[in-house]
């Protein structure tokens, strides 16, 4: 986890360009991962990291710094995306999220296509799940989140946020079977 | 007491991903060897992370390119709240939208933005009055108005 964050949100808080830059690089893709997995549509994502780092920018006076910032920018990346969700008053559904979003599975076609399909399984499942044992889940396997920062991201205790990971998983484990 | 295998799949995901501390991974691996339950977990947590979701193209320099502007903007406060909130009301009126709070806002650590959400009906929600509890424009903050003018134009 970069934790020479610190340095960087200094320049940033100050205005320099090229550390808003490092920020959003660093970022975006946890960000927007996310976001992804809350709204289950890639537009809307879309909007949700754009809206998650104006937040957290606009907001970075109010950064404590007792929390990582990772953290802190994921909660509001979690916030933005359920605001998003309210405003469109859309359902969660089931979308193609991950397939078109495949990185390249190389020359072999039929891999290629396995690849894919375990792909868009993989997101329908996910997409299953209730939204906390989502995210919690998606916190912490692909964020790699410890269970206090994945309470902390999605407003809920430590142990709430294992229990809902644990949940998650099993409830995974039975749709993939 | 947490049981020998509640303790491992805690600590899986962090195995998986190659982040644990060697002497962590050696008990997992030593534990997985001979708990077939265990490693058909971190058998799907190794199938989940084969598959991120992948950020879209152009995306990074659209977030930058919003990031940016209000900060470019931040000089000239102090005239622009007062025509937005103009506009905005003007547009509101024009159209009769409602702007009704949302029942719980989530607990959120940035404060102001996103303490209070709200959610924008139609002339089809009901009369085009603001009615008792709706929101009054001086509440919003310029983020809010802003991005409510922002949505208007789309
Ligand atoms: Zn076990």
């Amino acid at each position: 986890m970069p934790e020479e964050d610190a340095e960087v949100l200094a320049r940033a808080r100050a205005g320099d360009p090229a550390a808003l830059e490092v920020l959003v690089a660093r970022h975006l893709s946890d960000v927007y991962d996310v976001a992804a997995r809350v709204l289950g549509d890639r537009d809307l994502a879309r909007d949700a990291a754009q809206d998650a780092f104006v937040n957290a920018l606009g907001a970075l006076d109010r950064f404590r710094g007792d929390a990582s910032f990772r953290t802190w920018l994921l909660r509001i990346a979690v916030n933005a995306a359920r605001s998003l969700a309210r405003r469109e008053a859309r359902r969660r559904e089931v979308s193609l999220l991950a397939v078109d979003g495949l990185p390249d599975g190389g020359p072999d076609p039929a891999a290629q296509t396995s690849l894919r399909a375990e792909a868009g399984r993989v997101e329908a499942v996910l997409a299953r799940l209730p939204e906390k044992q989502r995210l919690a889940v998606t916190l912490r396997v692909y964020q790699g989140l410890s269970f206090r920062d994945v309470g902390e991201a999605i407003g809920c205790s430590e142990g709430a946020a294992r229990v809902n990971y644990h949940h998650g998983i099993k409830r995974l484990r039975e749709l993939l079977r | 007491m947490k049981r020998p295998c509640d303790e491992i799949r805690d600590v899986l995901p962090t195995v998986v991903s190659g982040r644990a501390e060697p002497a962590t991974e050696q008990a997992v691996q030593a534990h997985l060897a001979g708990c077939e339950a265990c490693r058909a977990e971190a058998e799907l947590i190794a199938l989940l992370r084969r598959h991120p979701v992948a950020v879209p193209n152009g995306l990074e320099e659209q977030v930058l390119l919003a990031a940016a502007g209000p900060r470019q903007r931040r000089a000239s406060r102090g005239f622009l709240p007062q025509l937005v909130a103009v506009a905005a009301a003007v547009v509101l009126t024009v159209l009769g939208i409602r702007l009704v709070r949302v029942a719980e806002p989530e607990p959120s650590p940035v404060a102001g933005f996103m303490d209070t959400p709200f959610q924008a009906f139609g002339p089809w929600a009901g009369s085009g009055a603001f009615t008792p509890g709706s929101v009054v424009l001086e509440e919003l903050t310029e983020e809010q108005l802003e991005l409510l003018l922002a949505e208007m134009e789309s």
